[in-house]
This record gives structure tokens, C-alpha cells and sequence, in this order.
């Protein structure tokens, strides 16, 4: 075999093997250039109050309003266009999950590559706050933070990021605790290079791989959470429905028959996650040293 | 001589992998007596422990017997059903493995283990069942075997949890037990304990024995007629002392010369140049020709096994008595 | 053994102090209760009346203090809404929650873990590769979706099932429970149905990787070479060896299916303490906030106890190693 070019193009030969992953990673691309263009492409802009028309609401799909387009996934309770909602709402799940996924990375990253680096005390504290709360289910915590915080984005930031750094700090204190024992990390030490600096350019970056995996998989948990969370009340503000609040929305009506308010958006929603974790699935499978053959 | 229990003849079989087919076993034919204890010797990859898994039915996808017939008692065992070949397995022929904290469950008492491998085959009552149990490990030279049989595997030592091993294979009384280097794992003291308790058990019981091993000396000490393997062929077959004393096949006489105390007193102890070839790249002929020093021209073809009953060797070159190479 | 218990203990102990005093805190440092308890139209007395009443006007540390010292009491304060003892309220609620965590979770497992052992043993049957796909799915769809597809499907388009609340019960040690009816079990079906497709999906990977990485063992073999049946080494020898870290599995996942409750709850409207606390987040009931969350972080703590216990006890080489 030929060995490519760079680690990239290996990566990417290897991932080519995997038809379902493919059409996986296709797929989030697809939704999230479509979330982008979200304003340019969609027939309304739901967030726009004015814009909506009460005697549209709550109509089914393929309905033709009194604005003259056809709403192909039908209106909500308030009127929107369901299809331009799902479009915002995507935009906006995907905005979260990955402004939370990144912090929590960062944040969770640093924790755990310091607590294996400096080790002994610091370590040992830090490791214990950090399993005490993984002990505890994340859905709780975020919960009862989004509860406290109030109603908005950032504090449902703040809630899912302190709802899942510790599965960021865990998995880099893991990797970084085995890096920390080679020998080329006493070899960095013995040169005049700060220590700070010896943990971003030397332990970080050999703990990418299985953070990488972890990120995966807690991008797609936030936009799950964020969307549990709007559902029950406690996520976004109810002018500006995410999914999982277009989803909650449409519940009541759900039960006389008008399943397209929830179940359109849930769709989307599903079809984002599941893609995502088939590709972490294969990313996971390809970073697995145990599974290499 | 005493009647055959055992006839191995043109036993081939096969692993389909991705990097292509080979055979791990080819055309191997051997015999073993009742009450026999025949070694099979050769490196890792030589086909020794897959010959054992084929005389069981124990190949697993992607592998399997393409050729060849195993008897017992006359009785064909390639072919056979699934259940049909359960059933033989443990009550006509064992098999012991090599590291014997590997193949015991370690969150089962010996008693439990042993019991399963009873009601495998007979339906015993408790009472009966665990006497036979506290029996055979007796047998085996487990002191207080009524009480120890309630112990879990990693309560014993190394030795003694291979002794319990070796009794779950005799429980079922079987006529032939293959020991897949059952002492390779073990402590030296404690390997030449279990190979001369495991030789009068043999002689005892009459129970025949297959005893694969990479290692001659060990063998030389236990059986009493040797087979030798290389990439999946039989090379060499005969009495043990006469191969000892006079090896024919380069390959055995390599074997024999890397050893302490085999090599002819005065001589330097030698290793056989080279690895063995991947089964899946063999060179044309003869696939030992390119560690040997007498290869020539001929050996691009392969060599027949010369045949007869006693002696048998695979080789255009067979060495005599004083050839040196 | 004993040893070991009692120093988890102490640990668990001190573990529960720091949590009190977090969950104090963080439920106190947030929102004005006030508005809550008052009506905005209360004279000026009455305000300060109920402020002391509830020994808001105290600083926090006091409140804290307080707080400990009626806990040890065994008294959690009253609900600011429901004007009555916390820990009545929540028992009150607690037995719906459990009856619906233990159908769901016993549920999971009992299906999970023999499919997802087929689904090891034999992977690359049909049956194997459909099996998974559910697990995939049963991963990636959040709960309440899930939830909404069941009532959609079951309660409104086949209306085969009713949609929510818990149905008749019958009473057993003085509690009502919903699965002892036959009604009541057709209201416990769906929740529990809903709660459960994460855990199974969950129990047939832990089962199909165990049974996978089991098969290949030497134990296998060896067992295979003593004639045992393909049925007797699955049911005696990989599932004793898969159970550890399924049992494991079992008591976390027992202890996050109690909180994920909440949402199956909201949905189908299970009059649990999920929907207790979802309830009191909304009107700001901070007894009932504090004592849900301590109760759920005990549970936690005591699962985590008893999954220890239970490694040792299917775990003989662990079991030697503690007692020496």
C-alpha cells in the first residue's frame, strides 16, 4: 500500500471505506450549509412576529397561506412557516451545540491536561470534583443550572458546558497521565521551556485523538440536551424557538391529530444527530488504537 | 503393537483471510496407537495447534478442513454434525491448553466447571457427579480435593490450576487428550512435575496422548514417537530415540542442534539461519530450501513424505549418519 | 469487606455535606422566592411576616446552618407552593417515579442483554445487524422525540394505549402502585417503553462487545473442547463473565434513569417526582428543588455503594484481594 501524503489524506482514505459514514458526513454537511443559509433560503423569517399570520396557524403541510407561498411542512401554532422554523431552528441548535461543545472541550481539556501534568494534589482534587460530577446525570445538572440562569442562550450555554467539560477533562487526563510518563515529555522538561508550554506543545496535541472522539459524540449530546431542554420550558426564549421548543410547541396539538408541528422538527432534529454519530462512530473505529488491524 | 486409535490421513485445512487463502495444515497424515503418547513439534505458525483444533472440529470461520479424513476407531469425524462432533469432544478426545489461567473461567468455582463438563456428556446425579469431580483432581495430585474444589481458579497456583485443567479433560474419560503446550506456561520445577504425572496418568489410565510443543526437550521426555511440522507440512516422523539419534530432515537436525544437552557433547550449539516463511508467500518446492544448507536445483519441487510405518521424512537430502553440513 | 464498607460510608457521607451546601447555595443565590410565596397585592405585614415565617430575612450562611440542623431532624422544610412537608410531598411522588425507573431499567435488560449477547455472538447475521441499528437509533433520539412518536403512534392514530397519567392502582405495603392493575399496567407500558429504548440500546452494546471480546478467549475454546453446548458456555460462561460491567451499567444507569425520568414524566404526564421538580423549578419552590436534589445525589452515592458491593460479589478474584 501507498502510504499518503498526510495524516489527513490517510484519514480521509480510510474513512472513504465506510459507505454509511459517508453519506453521514454528507448529510451534516448538507444540514449545516442549509442552517447557514438558512435567511437566504427559507420563505420566511419566523422570528419576525409581524410576519406571521394568526388565521395561517396550526395548518397542515402542503397548505398554500394568505402571504402566497406554499408551506410545504405546514404552520405552527403561531402561523410560522414550519419549514423556514426548522431552518432557524437548526441554525440555532447547531450554533449551540457547537459554542457549548467547543467551551466544554477547552475548558475540560486544559483541566485535565494540567491535573495529569502537575499531579499529586492538584490532581487529585481536581480528578475528584471531576468524577463526582460525572457521577451525577448530566441532564440534571443542566436542568437545574438552566433553571437557575434564567432563560436565553448564554445560560443555556453555561448549562450544557458545565453539563459535559468533565467528559472533556476525564478523557484528556487519561491520555495525558500515559503521554505525561514518556520519555520524550522528561526530555521537553529538561530543556529551559516553561512547563505551561510544555503541556499545550507537547502533551495537548498527543490527546487529540480521543478528544476528538469524545467531541464528536457531545456535540450531538448538547444539540440532544439543548433540545430537551427547550422542550421542557427551560432553554431558549419562546420568540425564538429552537427545535426542541418547536417540538414542545407543537405537543398539544399533537394529540388532536396535527402531528406535523412536532414531528417535521423532530425529524430534522434526528436525522442531525444520528449523522453525527455515525460519523463519530467511524472517527471512533479509525482513532482506536485496540481496533487497528 | 497396540491397534490404532487415531489415523490422521491428507489433513488440509485452510484460512481464508484478506490477504488471500492458505493452509495453515497440509497433507498431514499420522496415526496414534491406543495408549500412545505421540509429540508434534515446530515453531509457532507451523500448523501444530491448528492439526490439534482440526481432530477436534474446532476450526472457526474463515477457516476450515478442505481435505483429508480424521478416524477415530474407524469411525470418520470430518463431516460430521455440529452435535454429533459436541458430543465426541471431551468424552473421546480432550484437549488441555497452554496457560491454564487463560482457558479457566475465573468467576466460576473448579466445582461449577467441572460439572459442566460432566452434564455435557451424562446425566449424573449431584452426589455422583461431585465424587467423580474430587476423584479425578485426586487423581491429578490436587491434595484435598473435597475441600479445594470449591475454590476459584486464581486460588490456586500456576501448577495446580494446570492439574485442574487436565482434570476437567479426563473427567469424561476420554481415549486421546491433546495437550496444546501445557507446560509451556508454567514454571520449569513445575513443568517436569506435570510431564512425568501426566505420562503415569497416561500409562494408568491408557489414555493416548497428542503433545504439541515447540519445545524437544520437552517432548523427547514424555512421547515416545515424534512428528515434526514446518509451514503446515509434516517433514519428519518417526520412533522417538531414533529421530534423536539420527535425524534425517535438516530442519529436526537444526531443532536438535540449537538445543543444550541434544547437540553432540563438544559441539557448538547452532541456530537454524532465517525465519520460517510467511504461509502465505512459501517459496516454490521445498519450504524450508532457504535455511538449509543443502539445498540445490531439486528442491524447487516439493519433496514427497517417503513413506513406510516406522521412519518418514520430507526431503530430496535426507541427512545419514555422519553427513555434516 | 466490612472495613471497606465503612469508610465508603464516611466518604458518602462527607460527599453529601458538600453537595448539601452546593445545592444550598446554588438553589438559594438565584430568584426571589418572595414572589412566589406573596401575593403582589399582600399588605406590607403580611410580606414581612412570611419573610420571617420562612427565615428569609436571615443571611445565607444562617439559612444554611438552619437548614443542616433541620435536616438532621429529618425535616426538609415546606413546599412554598404546596404549603406542606417537602419529605411527605416527595414520598408521596417517589413510589410512581420508581415503579416507572425499575419497569424501564429491569425492562432494558432483560431484553438488551440477550440480543445484544446474539447480536456478539453471532455478528454478521441479519438478525445481528438489525439489532444494532436499533441501538443506534435507541442512542441518537432524544427521549421526549421518542416519547411524542409512542403517543402519536399508540395513544392518537392506533389509540391502542392511553397517552398518559398513571391509571388505577392497587395498594401493596401501604403504597399505590400502577403495575399491580391490569389498567394501570397499560398506563406504565409506554412511559416505561419510552424511558427504557436508551438503556436497552446501551445494554446491547455492553453485551454485544463483551460477548465478542468473551468468545475469542481461551475459556471459550477450552469449554468448547470439553463439549460443552453452544447454549451452556453463553448462559454459564460469557454471561458470568459480561455480568461485572453490565451490573455496573445496571446500578449508574438505574441512578441517571431516576433524573432522565423527568422529561418521560413532563411527557406523559406520570405524576412522579420529576414532574414534581420540573413543577418547582417553574414556581421557584426551593424546598422542594434542595430536597429532590440531595435525595437524587443520596441515591446516587448508595448506587454507587452497592455496585462496589455487587462487584465483589461476582468478582471472586476482588472478593480474596479486599478480605486479605
Amino acid at each position: 500500500m501507498t502510504e499518503a501524503a498526510t495524516p489527513l489524506a490517510r484519514f480521509w482514505g480510510e474513512f472513504r471505506n465506510n459507505t454509511v459514514a459517508v453519506i453521514a458526513l454528507g448529510v451534516v454537511i448538507a444540514i449545516s450549509a442549509l442552517a447557514i443559509a438558512a435567511p437566504l433560503i427559507s420563505p420566511q423569517n419566523p422570528y419576525d412576529l409581524a410576519n406571521l399570520v394568526l388565521m395561517d396557524a396550526r395548518r397542515p403541510p402542503g397548505f398554500v397561506g394568505s402571504k402566497g407561498f406554499t408551506h410545504w411542512l405546514g404552520t405552527d401554532a403561531q402561523g410560522r412557516d414550519l419549514l423556514s422554523a426548522i431552518l432557524y431552528g437548526l441554525r440555532i441548535s447547531i450554533q449551540i451545540g457547537l459554542i457549548a461543545g467547543a467551551i466544554a472541550f477547552a475548558l475540560g481539556a486544559t483541566l485535565g491536561a494540567f491535573a495529569a501534568f502537575f499531579g499529586g494534589r492538584i490532581e487529585a482534587l481536581i480528578m475528584r470534583i471531576i468524577d463526582l460530577q460525572l457521577s451525577f446525570p448530566a441532564i440534571l445538572l443542566a436542568l437545574v443550572l438552566a433553571a437557575l440562569l434564567g432563560q436565553g442562550k448564554w445560560p443555556l450555554i453555561a448549562a450544557l458546558v458545565t453539563a459535559q467539560y468533565a467528559y472533556f477533562a476525564r478523557t484528556a487526563h487519561g491520555a495525558a497521565s500515559a503521554e505525561r510518563s514518556k520519555d520524550y515529555v522528561d526530555a521537553a522538561l529538561s530543556t529551559p521551556l516553561a512547563a505551561r508550554r510544555v503541556v499545550f506543545r507537547h502533551i495537548l496535541p498527543n490527546c487529540l485523538p480521543p478528544l476528538i472522539v469524545v467531541a464528536t459524540v457531545q456535540v450531538a449530546n448538547s444539540i440532544a440536551l439543548e433540545a430537551t431542554l427547550s422542550f421542557l420550558g427551560l432553554g431558549l426564549p419562546v420568540t425564538e424557538p429552537s427545535l426542541g421548543m418547536l417540538i414542545a410547541n407543537g405537543f398539544q396539538y399533537m394529540l388532536s391529530g396535527r402531528y406535523w408541528i412536532s414531528i417535521y422538527p423532530g425529524v430534522a432534529l434526528i436525522v442531525l444527530i444520528v449523522a453525527i454519530n455515525l460519523v463519530g462512530d467511524q472517527v471512533r473505529d479509525q482513532l482506536n488504537p485496540r481496533l487497528k488491524r | 503393537m497396540s491397534p490404532v486409535l487415531l489415523d490422521v490421513s491428507g489433513l488440509t485445512t485452510r484460512f481464508a483471510t484478506r490477504a488471500g487463502s492458505l493452509n495453515a495444515v497440509e497433507d498431514v497424515s499420522f496415526t496414534v496407537a491406543e495408549g500412545e503418547i505421540v509429540g508434534l513439534v515446530g515453531e509457532s505458525g507451523s500448523g501444530k495447534s491448528v492439526t490439534g483444533f482440526s481432530i477436534l472440529g474446532l476450526i472457526d470461520p474463515p477457516g476450515r478442513i478442505v481435505s483429508g479424513s480424521v478416524k477415530l476407531n474407524g469411525r470418520e469425524l470430518v463431516g460430521l454434525s455440529h452435535a454429533e462432533l459436541r458430543s465426541m469432544r471431551g468424552r473421546e478426545i480432550a484437549m488441555v491448553f497452554q496457560d491454564p489461567s487463560a482457558t479457566l473461567n475465573p468467576v466460576l468455582t473448579i466445582e461449577t466447571q467441572m460439572r459442566l463438563a460432566i452434564a455435557a456428556h451424562e446425566n449424573l446425579g449431584d452426589a455422583a457427579a461431585r465424587a467423580r469431580c474430587i476423584e479425578v483432581l485426586g487423581a491429578v495430585g490436587i491434595p484435598d480435593a473435597a475441600r479445594r474444589i470449591e475454590a476459584y481458579p486464581h486460588q490456586f497456583s500456576g501448577g495446580m490450576r494446570q492439574r485442574v485443567a487436565i482434570a476437567i479433560a479426563l473427567l469424561n474419560r476420554p481415549k486421546l487428550i491433546i495437550c496444546d503446550e501445557p507446560t509451556t506456561a508454567l514454571d520449569v520445577s513445575i513443568q517436569a512435575q506435570i510431564l512425568t504425572e501426566m505420562k503415569s496418568l497416561a500409562a494408568r489410565l491408557g489414555t493416548a496422548m497428542i503433545w504439541i510443543s515447540h519445545d524437544l526437550a520437552t517432548v523427547s521426555s514424555v512421547a515416545s514417537r515424534i512428528l515434526v511440522m514446518y509451514a503446515g507440512r509434516l517433514i519428519e516422523a518417526g520412533p522417538m530415540a531414533q529421530v534423536l539419534r539420527q535425524p534425517h530432515h535438516p530442519y529436526t537436525r537444526g531443532l536438535l542442534g540449537s538445543l543444550p544437552g541434544m547437540a553432540p557433547p563438544g559441539e557448538d550449539l547452532v541456530q537454524i539461519p532465517g525465519t520460517m516463511p510467511s504461509l502465505i508467500d512459501l517459496p516454490k518446492g521445498c519450504a524450508f530450501q532457504p535455511r538449509c544448507g543443502f539445498a540445490d536445483a531439486q528442491c524447487a519441487t516439493m519433496p514427497a513424505l517417503s513413506a513406510g510405518a516406522g521412519r518418514r521424512v520430507r526431503c530430496h537430502h535426507p541427512l545419514a549418519a555422519e553427513t555434516v553440513p | 469487606m466490612l472495613g471497606f464498607i465503612i469508610q465508603r460510608v464516611l466518604q458518602a457521607f462527607v460527599v453529601m455535606l458538600v453537595i448539601s451546601a452546593l445545592v444550598f447555595t446554588g438553589v438559594y443565590a438565584v430568584g426571589n422566592p418572595i414572589d412566589v410565596l406573596i401575593s403582589p397585592d399582600a399588605t406590607q405585614l403580611i410580606r414581612e411576616q412570611t419573610i420571617r415565617a420562612y427565615g428569609l430575612d436571615q443571611p445565607l450562611w444562617k439559612q444554611y446552618l438552619d437548614f443542616l440542623g433541620r435536616l438532621v431532624r429529618g425535616d426538609f422544610g415546606r413546599s412554598f407552593v404546596y404549603n406542606m412537608p417537602v419529605l411527605d410531598l416527595i414520598f408521596s411522588r417517589l413510589p410512581a417515579t420508581l415503579e416507572l425507573t425499575l419497569a424501564a431499567v429491569i425492562g432494558a435488560t432483560a431484553l438488551g442483554v440477550p440480543l445484544g449477547m446474539y447480536a456478539g455472538y453471532r455478528p454478521d447475521s441479519a438478525a445481528s445487524k438489525a439489532i444494532m441499528a436499533i441501538s443506534i437509533l435507541g442512542f441518537s433520539v432524544p427521549t421526549f422525540w421518542i416519547g411524542l412518536v409512542l403517543i402519536f403512534t399508540f395513544a392518537v392514530s392506533l389509540g391502542w394505549l392511553p397517552a398518559g397519567n398513571r391509571g388505577d392502582t392497587a395498594s401493596l405495603f401501604g403504597i399505590q402502585w400502577s403495575f399491580l392493575t391490569w389498567n394501570g399496567l397499560t398506563h406504565l407500558f409506554l412511559p416505561a417503553l419510552n424511558l427504557s429504548l436508551f438503556k436497552f440500546a446501551l445494554m446491547v452494546r455492553l453485551a454485544r462487545a463483551g460477548t465478542r471480546e468473551v468468545m475469542l478467549t481461551d475459556t471459550v475454546k477450552f469449554a468448547r473442547a470439553a463439549g460443552l453446548s453452544e447454549g451452556t458456555i453463553l448462559l454459564r460462561h460469557v454471561l458470568r463473565l459480561i455480568a461485572i460491567p453490565i451490573v455496573t451499567v445496571f446500578g449508574l444507569e438505574f441512578g441517571s434513569t431516576l433524573a432522565f425520568a423527568v422529561v418521560t414524566e413532563t411527557i406523559f404526564s406520570w405524576p412522579g417526582v420529576g414532574k414534581l421538580i420540573i413543577d418547582s423549578i417553574s414556581t421557584l419552590d426551593r424546598p422542594v428543588m434542595v430536597a429532590y436534589l440531595m435525595l437524587v445525589a443520596f441515591f446516587f452515592i448508595m448506587i454507587n455503594l452497592s455496585v462496589d458491593v455487587a462487584y465483589a460479589a461476582l468478582d471472586p478474584r476482588l472478593r480474596t484481594r479486599r478480605a486479605a
